[in-house]
């Protein structure tokens, strides 16, 4: 069970499956829930104590806030983190084409902490993958992964993910999976994973019942907590020793997502909030927030003492508006089948996300590229009654009117 | 300078050697796809950086528009970029091209620059694999050097490599871990504006390739197990003009190789004949330019001019520009159906890296007599070979006035004598500089001496009133009357067009000229 041996107390996550915003936000609001503990040094003066979680059956312990390093194009933000206590670090061979995996492993080498530290990345983007024969799979991934080995500067990583994984195909695949066990038993990899941040749920349940992969990097955030599925599955795998690491948590950069979330709360008021509703689950183990600056990666840290809302934050999580004004692309898919042009609606949403909420125009563009003409944004025809509809609240004619400005 | 017409001359008359025969097998695991089927040397290959600045010019501004100073540094970035022979060792982990295409700094003050130069290199790639995750594929793509592996024991020649504008540093990382592999270093930097990423072809950028890669070539002086004492330079495009140009200012390079080189277009050539340092004498060493023979825009004539440099001309019938790189390994992953022929070959990349090891096997490491497809019946050769003999170069006034000074007076005549019939109207000192030479003879009362330098000087500018006027001066300290009257009478014929004197100057000289005349001829 994820979370044995954490410093607090925990009691079982309240897995809802509560469909009203307000009960969305309140989640955990339980009182006498203790969120974090305080002790007492010999001076007499109260410390908080830094709250860790196990990561599934890996056995990796670390604490619940971890660097998404995705954005970051500073060694020495890596290097703060690390000082300031973070011991799990998230990157991807596509970041920033290795630069991102290149960076984490100089900056681990540097500082000489590699059995400190707990280094995640993920490989095998679904392009990469595509049309392969299992054995091509199995030998190309294992290249794949060797050449992070070689950016990282490292003999192994502690967890190894497939990058992008949408379907529960792609969890069963044996080519795959064959090429992570010839990786394990060489020693290079030592937990494997699938990174998702589409049909979440049936990839979490494809894991579990799949039985092979150890951790799940799944998004997560608040503005999903009416999705019951997806709620159940992150604690059937926690239950079954598959570790859950968050990602998403701010809802795709919440820190400066809309204007009405700006006019009634701080940056870090929406920040700390997000992080710490989906870290009071604690089928979760850690998340891995994004940050490019030191006053963020405080904030964020700042959760990994202390998950109890503060008013602000409870007032956030109350606020319908938010949740409603976020407009977080869940890549439900479910768009797909509305718009009458076949256009990649879910891919182009994340598109935006990279680029307007990220600020991260390169892997916008390298993940513009990467759809297929048929289906890209050029097929979209500026529709008057645009038919593409969202299950949720995203604002889809809007976002991809802003990406035709950017990119065509 | 070795005697290279000679060395050429003996050249035809050896027997062809493969190169591929005297390669040692493999020490090190080299990657057969990144090589493209290259043999390797006997050495393994390391791969390392270093970062300077070059505080003699600065990249960024100092301070902003309205005069507030910028908390940054402001120099030029120079991340060196080195690939040395090295020892294998079965456990050093080899690189992937990734790696190259960001070689992460230690410094973190390069990391925006670096960055810049990645995307740059990302944003060629992508449209000549014509995909995204082909551009994954490639930077995961093992490479022949480990990084900072042990370096072998020896002492190894220098190359400077120069890139191309506006590519990557290692767009022949695949040639240069070739060489390092035979037992060179090959050290170079990356190709970025003299203000800002971007290369635009001009002047300025030119002097700034020329002037990052002098930098490296400097800070290679204090790098373990080199061999300064025959240094050579390599150059891709525009980069071979760059190579040509350092060349040309550093007296210390033996030898220049020019693959697909800006300098046999018309525009490079418009760009060359302008630059200040642009110098034929200079280009006395031996040159090996390897060219698209059927380029619509194919111009030798600056190689031509390249009198004193024993030019071996290699012209690759249907080569592209990628041929020239190791981009054309990206046809060895891309798919078939997706091969075109601007990805180029690699049998052509292999031609083009054998073929400037051998050059340099023969010009620098003095291994052979010849280069060996000079040996190959033309026949046989899948390119056109032309060898242009070098002429012996002039004499720098420099060495000209060294061997005045020794008083070598005899060998500087035979040498003006010789330059005079095979290159009449060229003069390779300036006309004061002999003038006060001759003065220094003619007061060490060495007349003969004298009267012999001032004659090469108004043979060499025979419309200065000035020489004649010393000319005879050291005709009358040696009893020479005849010859003394008639300079005189030649001070009086070119002294009104005489331009470049002054007036004062002039009016002593009309005086002398006058005065001497009169009692000469008493």
């Amino acid at each position: 069970m994820s979370g044995k041996g954490s410093d607090y107390t925990r009691r079982s996550f309240i897995s809802t499956a509560a469909t009203g915003l307000v009960s969305a936000g309140l989640v955990n609001f339980t009182p006498g829930k203790v969120f974090a503990q305080e002790t007492e040094t010999p001076e007499g003066t109260k410390e908080k104590k830094l709250i860790y979680r196990t990561i599934g059956r890996t056995g990796l312990k670390v604490p619940i806030v971890s660097m998404g390093v995705m954005n970051s194009n500073n060694p020495e933000i890596v290097q703060a983190s690390y000082e300031e206590g973070i011991r799990h670090f998230d990157t991807a061979a596509y970041y920033q084409f290795g630069r991102n995996e290149q960076m984490v492993g100089s900056v681990i080498n540097k500082l000489k902490v590699r059995d400190k530290v707990v280094i995640g990345t993920k490989n095998f983007i679904p392009q990469q993958r595509r049309g392969l024969t299992p054995e091509q799979s199995k030998t190309k991934l294992i290249e794949a992964c060797e050449a992070s080995l070689s950016r990282l500067g490292t003999d192994y990583v502690d967890i190894m993910y497939i990058h992008d994984v949408r379907d529960a195909e792609t969890v069963a695949d044996q080519g795959i999976i064959e090429g992570l066990k010839t990786l394990k038993q060489q020693g290079k990899v030592r937990s494997t994973g699938l990174a998702t941040h589409a049909a979440m749920a049936d990839v979490i349940n494809a894991a579990v019942s799949g039985g092979f992969y150890d951790v799940v990097l799944t998004a997560i955030n608040f503005t999903m907590a009416d999705d019951a599925g997806l709620l159940e599955a992150i604690k059937n795998a926690a239950a079954n020793g598959v570790g859950i690491v968050a990602m998403k948590a701010l809802a795709g950069g919440a820190r400066w997502p809309n204007p009405q979330s700006r006019r009634d709360y701080t940056s870090s008021t929406i920040a700390t909030a997000a992080l710490k509703w989906v870290l009071r689950n604690e089928s979760i183990s850690t998340s891995i927030p994004g940050y490019t600056n030191y006053e963020h990666m405080r904030e964020d840290f700042s959760v990994a003492y202390n998950l109890e809302y503060t008013e602000q934050e409870k007032k956030l999580l109350s606020d319908n508006n938010i949740k409603l004004s976020m407009g977080y692309c869940r890549q439900c898919n479910k768009c797909l089948a509305t718009c009458p042009d076949g256009v990649d609606v879910p891919t182009l949403m994340r598109v935006h996300m990279y680029a307007a909420q990220y600020a991260n125009f390169k892997i916008a563009r390298g993940t513009l590229d990467g759809i297929p003409a048929r289906s890209s944004i050029n097929v979209c025809r500026d529709c008057l009654e645009c038919g593409a509809q969202c299950a949720n609240t995203v604002d889809i004619a809007r976002r991809i009117d802003e990406l035709k400005a950017m990119y065509c | 300078m070795p005697n290279t017409v000679q060395k050429a001359m003996r050249a035809f008359g050896l027997i062809w050697l493969s190169i591929l025969m005297s390669a040692n097998p493999a020490v090190g695991d080299i990657p057969s796809v990144f090589w493209g089927g290259l043999e390797p040397g006997q050495y393994a290959v390391g791969f390392e950086t270093i970062e300077k600045f070059d505080y003699s010019r600065t990249f960024r501004d100092k301070y902003d528009y309205d005069g507030n100073l910028r908390e940054r540094q402001t120099a030029r970035p120079i991340q060196l970029c080195v690939w040395y022979p090295a020892k294998a060792n079965p456990t050093d982990r080899p690189m992937v091209y990734g790696e190259y295409a960001f070689p992460a700094p230690e410094d973190p003050r390069f990391y925006d620059l670096l960055s810049g130069l990645q995307a740059r290199e990302a944003n060629y790639l992508v449209p000549l694999l014509g995909s995204l995750n082909l551009l994954a594929d490639m930077m995961n793509l093992r490479v022949g050097a480990t990084k900072k592996a042990e370096r072998a024991e020896g002492s190894f020649p220098l190359i400077i490599y120069h890139p191309d504008v506006n590519r990557a540093y290692c767009e022949n990382a695949a040639l240069c871990e070739y060489l390092a592999s035979h037992g060179y270093i090959v050290a170079t930097s990356h190709t970025f504006g003299t203000a800002d990423l971007p290369v635009m072809v001009n002047a300025a950028n030119l002097e700034t390739m020329v002037r990052d890669r002098e930098l490296v070539y400097g800070s290679m002086y204090q790098y373990p197990h080199v061999d300064m004492s025959r240094p050579a330079v390599v150059g891709c495009g525009m980069g071979g003009l760059s190579a040509l140009l350092m060349q040309m200012r550093n007296t210390d390079i033996e030898a220049v190789v020019v693959l697909d080189g800006t300098q046999a277009h018309k525009d490079g050539i418009d760009l060359a004949a302008t630059f200040p340092s642009f110098n034929v004498i200079g280009a006395d060493v031996p040159l090996l330019q390897i060219y698209i023979s059927a380029h619509e825009n194919l111009d030798l004539s600056l190689t031509d001019s390249l009198l004193y440099s024993l030019r071996y001309l290699a012209g690759m019938p249907g080569f592209v520009s990628n041929d020239f790189t190791q981009y054309t390994i990206t046809s060895s992953i891309v798919p078939d159906s997706m091969v075109t022929p601007a990805l180029g070959s690699l049998s052509n990349y292999r031609t083009i890296c054998e073929l400037t090891r051998d050059f340099l096997e023969v010009h620098l490491l003095l291994k052979k007599e010849g280069l060996s497809a000079g040996l190959m019946p033309a026949a046989e050769r899948k390119f056109e070979l032309t060898i242009l003999e070098n002429e012996t170069a002039p004499p720098t006034e420099a060495q000209f006035m060294e061997m005045i000074q020794a008083d070598r007076i005899d060998r500087a005549v035979e040498i003006y004598e010789a330059f005079k019939k095979s290159r009449p109207g060229y003069v390779f000192f300036q006309e004061a500089t002999l003038n006060a030479a001759g003065y220094g003879l003619l007061q060490a009362n060495q007349l003969e001496e004298a009267r012999m330098i001032f004659k090469i000087n108004t043979e060499a500018f025979p419309n200065s009133a000035n020489v004649w006027d010393s000319y005879a001066d050291a005709c009358i300290a040696s009893g020479d009357t005849e010859t003394a009257i008639m300079c005189y009478q030649r001070v009086l014929e070119v002294l009104p067009a005489d331009s470049l004197i002054d007036p004062a100057v002039q009016e002593i000289l009309l005086n002398n000229a006058t005065q001497g005349l009169q009692d000469l001829q008493k």
